[in-house]
C-alpha cells in the first residue's frame, strides 16, 4: 500500500514504522512493528474516530504523540490484550522530532481536509488533497463541538433541510442561547433594549426573546445559507501588477470550486503537485492554454501556454474524475514513449504541435469506444429521427462549416452547466436519463388543458358611493330651502362671490407673486429648507449619507433637539424600556381575549402573567413620572411633551386592564 | 398583485456608477390639478390666509417657468371637486366646438377678449400669454358655469355629490399614458402636482388607492401641495410614487413652494432629498364606515378593510361568509384578574 507519510516510530517501547495510508476510506494511520515476534505487531487506526492530537512541545526532550480517538470506536488492534484503561489514546514515540512533526503535520491536514471535505459535502474523494497549509487552522478550530445543546451552524450537510427546520423551529430558538448571545452581540441596538428590558428591569429573557422569535430566525437562517455553485473561473480575474507581474489570488473556498467544477484541473493537480510546488501549479495554471479553455474564451494555436498543463487540454473533456483514469495515462505515457522514439530518429525541427496532435487523435479514439450514448438522444441510432432528411438546417453544433473555436465555447460552456446542476441535484436520486430526455421530447401544447376552477366572487363597491364632498346637514339645508323660504345657505352665499373672483376690479397680475412679498417668500425659503434638512438627515442615499457621515459623525441618527443629550438619552432609555413591557402587555392581553380556558392549556399562566405584566406598566408610569421630575420649568413642559404619547397609551393599556376584570362576586 | 407589489421606485445607492449618470435633459409633462371646491375655498378664504385669485396666478408663474425650463416642456392643468363638472381638463383646450369654421374664430375672440379682462398680460412672452389667457378663460368660465343654488343641484335626485379628485388624478394618468405612447413624445417624463384644498372626506378611498397603484407602475411621482386640513390619502399617495407631500404653512410665499419643492423634475428624484413631510398616515378607511381605521379587521379574501364586525357575519364587499366561531371568539370580552394579590385565591374558585 503507498502511503503518504511514512517513519519509524515507537509503539509502547517497541520500535516500528509509522506510516499514514491515505488510499483506503477512511484513510488510516498504520503502525508496523519491525520485529514480527511481538504480541501486538500492528495497530491501525481510522482516521475519521480521532479527536484529538497531543504532541510534546518542542522544549521537552521526549518527542511523544498521541492520538486521541472518539470514545466507543474500537481501534483495530490485533493484541487485544492492551489494557482497558488507555483504550482511548494511543501513543506514538518518536526518535527525532523532525519525524514526529511530520506525522504530526500530515495527520492534521488529513483531519482538517476530512472536516472541511464534510461541511461542504464532498464525499465524493476524500482523499484529494486541497491546499496544503493553510487549510488545517480555520475550519478544524470551528468545528469543535460548542457547547450548546443545538448546532448553531449545521456542520454537516447531510439532512440539511431536516435540520434547518429543527433549528428555525420557535421553541427550538428560544432555548438556543448561543445563537440569541451571538445575535446581541452582532446587534447593539438590541442589546441595549436587552439590557434595559432583561437585566435591570426584570423581564424574562424568554419573553423578550418570545416577541422576536423573527429576529431569531432571520439571523439563524443567515447564519445557515451555504452559496450554490457558481462559474468560479470567471470570477478569477488575474490583476496586473506595479512591476508588470500578474498577480492572481484564489481562496481557498475557489480552489475547492475549481476542483468540484472542473475535475481535469483536479487531475492535473493530483499529478504534477507533489513535483512542483503548489503556488507553482496554480501560476502555471492560471497562464495556461488550459485555463482559457476551460473559462470558455477562444485559444489561438500560437498562444504561449503551459507545456506540464495543456496536455490536459487533450483529455476526455467530460472526464469527471469517477472513472478509473489509468489507461488514460498509460496511453499518454505509451504514446510519449513512442514519440520520444520517433523524435530521435527523425528530424529534430518536429514541432511539439505535431506530436500533441498524435495524442489527441489517440485520445479520442479512446472516447469513441467507451462512451455509452442513451438511445433517446442517438441520432445515429436512429437514422430516420435525422432533421436533415426532412430539409431542416442542423443544429448550431453540427454543422461541418461552424467555427470550430465557437462550437468548443459553447460546449464547454454547456459542460459547465452540466456539471453545476449536477452538483445542486445531489440529494435526488439519479432520475433515469431516459426517462428525462422523453420528458423533454413530450409536445406539452398537445396535451388536455387542465381546467382552472374559480370561485365566483360577487363585489359591491360601497366606499366610492357614500363619499360625498358636501356635508350631510348642508345638503338637508339645500333640500328645505323653497320658495317661500329663500334662506341662503353657505354655499349660495358663497358662490356667486367666488364666481366674480376673476372680475373684480384688479386685474390678475402675474408679479403679485413675488412683488413685496419678499418676507413671505423668505419665510417659505425656510420652511423648505428645513424639511430638506430634516429629510436629508434620514435620506438612504449613498452619496449624501456620506457627507452627513464626515459633518457630523456622533449624532447622525439624532433629530434635532434642544434638550441636553444626558437627559435625553435618560427619557430615551425610559421610553424603550416601557414600550418593551407594553408590548408584553399587549401580547398576553390578546392572547387571552382570544382564547379561553378550554382552548389554551395554559390560559392560568398566561393570566398571572398579564397581571405581573399589569404591575410592570404601574413602575412604568412611575419611572416616567420619576424621571419627569428631573426636570424643571421649560425643559419639564417640552419633555412632558414628548413623553405624553407614551403615559397615554402606559394609561390606555392599563385602563382596558381596568375594565376587563371580572367582578369576583359574580 | 405581483406587479402591484412591485416597488416601482427603487433609491438609487450602492453602485457609484449610478451617481455620475448622465441626467439628460429630455422634455418632461406637468401637470397640475386644481382642487376648486367651492366650500373648502370659502373656508380658506374666510381665514384670511389665501385668496384664489393669488393661488392661481402662483400656478400660472409655475406653469410658465416649468415650460420656460426647455423648449419641449408641456403643462397641462385640471380641476378637481367641482360641484357640475367633478373634474375637468383646463388645458389644452381640446373642443370639437372650435372646429366649426366660423365658430371658431368668433371663440378665440371672445376668449381674447374675456382673458383681457381678467389677466394683466402686457409685457408677458407670448408663448406663456397663450397658455394663461387660455387657462384663465376656461377657469373663468368653469367657475361660473357651477350651479348658483345648491338646491339645484341637489334636486335632481341625487343627495350627494361625489368627490372627483381621484378622478383627476385618473384622467391625468391616462392623459399621461397617452402621451407616452404616442410616437411623437415616447418617452416623455411626467409628474403630477395636486394643489389640494379638501380633507379626505371627499376622497373615495378605493378610486384613490387604485390611482396611486396606477401612477406607482407608471412611475410618476404625485406631489402634493397641501393646503387646509391634512389629507392621509394624498400623503400615502406622494410616499408612494416618491413624490412630494408638502404642507403649505405659509401661504403667502406659495411660489416659493411651487418653484422649488415642488418643482422637482422627474429625473433628478432619485437624487435629491425630497422636501416631504416625512410623518406619514399609513391608516386606511373603514368600507363600511368610511372612517379611518387604528386597528381593525381585515377579510381574508377580498382584503376589505372593517372598523366593525359586520351583524350578518358576512363581508360587506365580497359577500363571503364569516366563520362563525372565530368571530364570536373576536367578539368575546377579554377576561383578566383583578389586581389586588389578596383576591388571588379567591379569583382561582372563580374561575372553576
Amino acid at each position: 500500500m503507498p502511503a503518504s507519510v511514512s517513519t519509524t516510530a515507537f509503539h509502547r517501547k517497541k520500535a516500528g514504522t509509522i506510516s499514514i495510508i491515505e488510499d483506503v476510506e477512511p484513510p488510516m494511520v498504520v503502525w508496523k512493528c519491525i520485529d514480527s515476534s511481538v504480541s501486538h505487531p500492528l495497530v491501525e487506526i481510522p482516521l475519521d474516530n480521532i479527536v484529538n492530537l497531543q504532541a510534546t512541545p518542542a522544549s521537552s526532550d521526549k518527542m511523544m504523540l498521541k492520538i486521541g480517538l472518539k470514545a466507543g470506536t474500537l481501534k483495530k488492534d490485533i493484541d487485544n490484550s492492551a489494557p482497558a484503561r488507555n483504550k482511548n489514546n494511543t501513543l506514538f514515540t518518536f526518535k527525532t522530532r523532525a519525524n514526529m512533526d511530520e506525522v504530526k503535520l500530515a495527520l492534521q491536514q488529513i483531519i482538517a481536509r476530512k472536516k472541511s471535505a464534510k461541511q461542504i459535502n464532498e464525499s465524493s474523494r476524500p482523499t484529494t488533497p486541497f491546499t496544503g497549509d493553510e487549510s488545517t487552522p480555520a475550519h478544524s478550530k470551528e468545528s469543535t463541538p460548542s457547547s450548546s445543546s443545538i448546532p448553531l451552524i449545521s456542520r454537516d450537510n447531510l439532512g440539511n433541510d431536516e435540520l434547518l427546520a429543527n433549528l428555525l423551529d420557535s421553541k427550538n430558538l428560544l432555548k438556543n442561547l448561543t445563537l440569541q448571545q451571538k445575535l446581541l452581540r452582532e446587534n447593539p441596538e438590541l442589546m441595549k433594549t436587552f439590557t434595559d428590558a432583561v437585566i435591570k428591569s426584570g423581564l424574562d429573557p424568554e419573553e423578550f426573546w418570545s416577541t422576536r422569535v423573527h429576529l431569531l430566525r432571520s439571523f439563524a437562517i443567515q447564519h445557515n445559507q451555504k452559496r450554490g455553485p457558481y462559474n468560479v473561473l470567471s470570477t478569477i480575474k488575474p490583476v496586473a501588477s506595479s512591476d508588470n507581474e500578474v498577480n492572481v489570488s484564489v481562496t481557498r473556498e475557489k480552489i475547492h470550486e475549481i476542483f468540484k467544477q472542473y475535475p481535469i484541473v483536479r487531475k492535473a493537480y493530483d499529478d504534477n503537485v507533489p513535483k512542483i510546488s503548489e503556488g507553482e501549479f496554480w501560476s502555471r495554471f492560471f497562464s495556461s492554454k488550459l485555463f482559457r479553455k476551460l473559462r470558455g474564451e477562444k485559444v489561438n494555436l500560437y498562444d504561449r501556454g503551459d507545456i506540464t498543463l495543456d496536455k490536459y487540454l487533450y483529455y476526455d473533456p467530460d472526464y469527471d474524475g469517477e472513472e478509473e483514469d489509468e489507461d488514460v495515462d498509460k496511453l499518454l505515457e505509451d504514446q510519449e514513449a513512442k514519440e520520444s522514439l520517433d523524435k530521435n530518429n527523425k528530424k529534430r525541427g518536429k514541432s511539439q504541435v505535431d506530436q500533441i496532435t498524435a495524442s489527441k487523435k489517440k485520445v479520442k479514439l479512446f472516447r469513441g469506444e467507451d462512451e455509452k450514448v442513451s438511445k433517446c438522444i442517438d441520432i445515429l441510432g436512429n437514422e430516420e429521427d435525422d432533421p436533415q432528411l426532412k430539409g431542416n438546417t442542423p443544429d448550431v453544433t453540427m454543422k461541418s462549416n461552424q467555427d470550430p473555436d465557437l462550437v468548443n465555447v459553447l460546449r464547454t460552456m454547456n459542460r459547465l452547466s452540466r456539471r453545476m446542476m449536477s452538483n445542486i441535484k445531489e440529494d435526488k436520486p439519479n432520475a433515469d436519463l431516459d426517462n428525462e430526455f422523453k420528458d423533454e421530447l413530450e409536445i406539452k401544447d398537445l396535451d388536455d388543458k387542465e381546467k382552472v376552477e374559480y370561485n365566483e366572487l360577487t363585489y359591491t363597491q360601497r366606499s366610492n358611493i357614500s363619499s360625498s364632498i358636501v356635508p350631510s346637514e348642508l345638503i338637508k339645508q339645500a333640500m328645505t330651502q323653497s320658495d317661500l323660504n329663500p334662506a341662503l345657505n353657505d354655499y349660495d352665499q358663497f358662490i356667486s362671490l367666488f364666481k366674480e373672483k376673476f372680475h373684480d376690479e384688479e386685474k390678475l397680475d402675474l408679479t403679485s407673486v413675488y412683488y413685496q412679498i419678499k418676507k413671505s417668500i423668505y419665510d417659505s425659503y425656510k420652511d423648505v429648507t428645513s424639511i430638506v434638512r430634516k429629510n436629508a438627515k434620514q435620506s438612504s442615499q449613498s452619496w449624501s449619507k456620506k457627507s452627513i457621515d464626515v459633518l457630523s459623525s456622533n449624532d447622525i441618527k439624532d433629530a434635532k433637539s434642544d434638550m441636553p443629550k444626558n437627559r435625553l438619552e435618560s427619557l430615551r432609555l425610559t421610553q424603550s424600556t416601557s414600550i418593551e413591557f407594553l408590548r408584553h402587555f399587549w401580547l398576553h392581553f390578546n392572547s387571552i381575549s382570544t382564547s379561553s380556558m378550554s382552548t389554551n392549556p395554559n390560559f392560568k399562566t398566561e393570566l398571572i402573567q398579564l397581571r405581573k405584566c399589569y404591575f410592570s406598566l404601574e413602575k412604568c408610569l412611575e419611572r416616567v413620572s420619576a424621571n419627569l421630575s428631573n426636570s424643571e420649568g421649560e425643559e419639564r413642559i417640552s419633555e412632558e411633551r414628548v413623553l405624553k404619547q407614551l403615559i397615554e397609551s402606559l394609561k390606555q393599556a392599563m385602563k382596558r386592564y381596568d375594565d376587563a376584570i371580572i367582578d369576583p362576586k359574580h | 398583485m405581483d406587479a402591484i407589489a412591485d416597488r416601482a421606485f427603487v433609491d438609487v445607492q450602492s453602485g457609484k456608477g449610478n451617481l455620475h449618470r448622465v441626467v439628460d435633459e429630455t422634455p418632461s409633462l406637468l401637470i397640475v390639478i386644481l382642487d376648486v371646491s367651492p366650500l373648502e375655498w370659502k373656508k380658506l378664504m374666510d381665514s384670511g390666509t389665501l385668496d384664489f385669485k393669488n393661488v392661481v396666478s402662483a400656478l400660472l408663474v409655475m406653469l410658465n417657468s416649468h415650460m420656460a425650463l426647455n423648449s419641449g416642456n408641456k403643462v397641462a392643468l385640471y380641476i378637481a371637486n367641482s360641484y357640475l363638472h367633478g373634474a375637468e381638463l383646463v388645458y389644452p383646450w381640446f373642443d370639437d366646438r372650435d372646429d366649426s369654421s366660423d365658430g371658431s374664430e368668433q371663440n378665440s375672440k371672445r376668449r381674447r377678449m374675456n382673458a383681457d379682462n381678467i389677466l394683466k398680460a402686457s409685457g408677458i412672452y407670448r408663448q406663456f400669454r397663450i397658455v394663461d389667457e387660455s387657462i384663465v378663460d376656461k377657469l373663468d368660465s368653469l367657475i361660473k358655469e357651477e350651479p348658483s343654488k345648491l338646491k339645484s343641484m341637489v334636486n335632481k335626485g341625487n343627495t350627494h355629490i361625489k368627490g372627483t379628485l381621484s378622478g383627476a388624478l385618473s384622467q391625468a394618468l391616462s392623459y399621461i399614458n397617452r402621451l407616452q405612447k404616442s410616437d411623437e413624445h415616447s418617452g416623455l417624463k411626467a409628474r403630477v402636482l395636486c394643489i389640494s384644498v379638501s380633507g379626505d372626506s371627499a376622497l373615495p378611498y378605493v378610486s384613490i388607492m387604485n390611482s396611486i397603484f396606477a401612477a406607482q407602475k407608471m412611475k410618476i411621482s404625485v406631489d402634493v401641495c397641501k393646503l387646509g386640513p391634512d389629507s392621509t390619502f394624498l400623503q400615502q399617495a406622494s410616499d408612494a410614487t416618491n413624490g412630494v407631500y408638502i404642507h403649505i404653512n405659509n401661504p403667502d410665499g406659495l411660489i416659493q413652494y411651487l418653484s422649488t419643492a415642488l418643482f422637482i423634475d422627474p429625473l433628478l428624484r432619485p437624487i435629491v432629498v425630497l422636501p416631504t413631510n416625512t410623518s406619514i398616515d399609513f391608516r386606511a378607511s373603514c368600507f363600511i364606515t368610511n372612517k379611518l381605521v387604528d386597528v381593525g379587521y381585515v377579510c381574508s379574501v377580498c382584503l376589505c378593510i372593517l372598523s366593525v364586525i359586520p351583524d350578518d357575519e358576512r363581508c360587506p364587499t365580497c359577500h363571503s361568509k364569516f366563520d362563525h366561531n372565530l368571530i364570536t371568539r373576536l367578539k368575546r370580552k377579554p377576561k383578566v384578574l383583578p389586581l389586588k394579590m389578596g383576591n388571588k385565591r379567591k379569583k382561582r374558585v372563580v374561575d372553576k
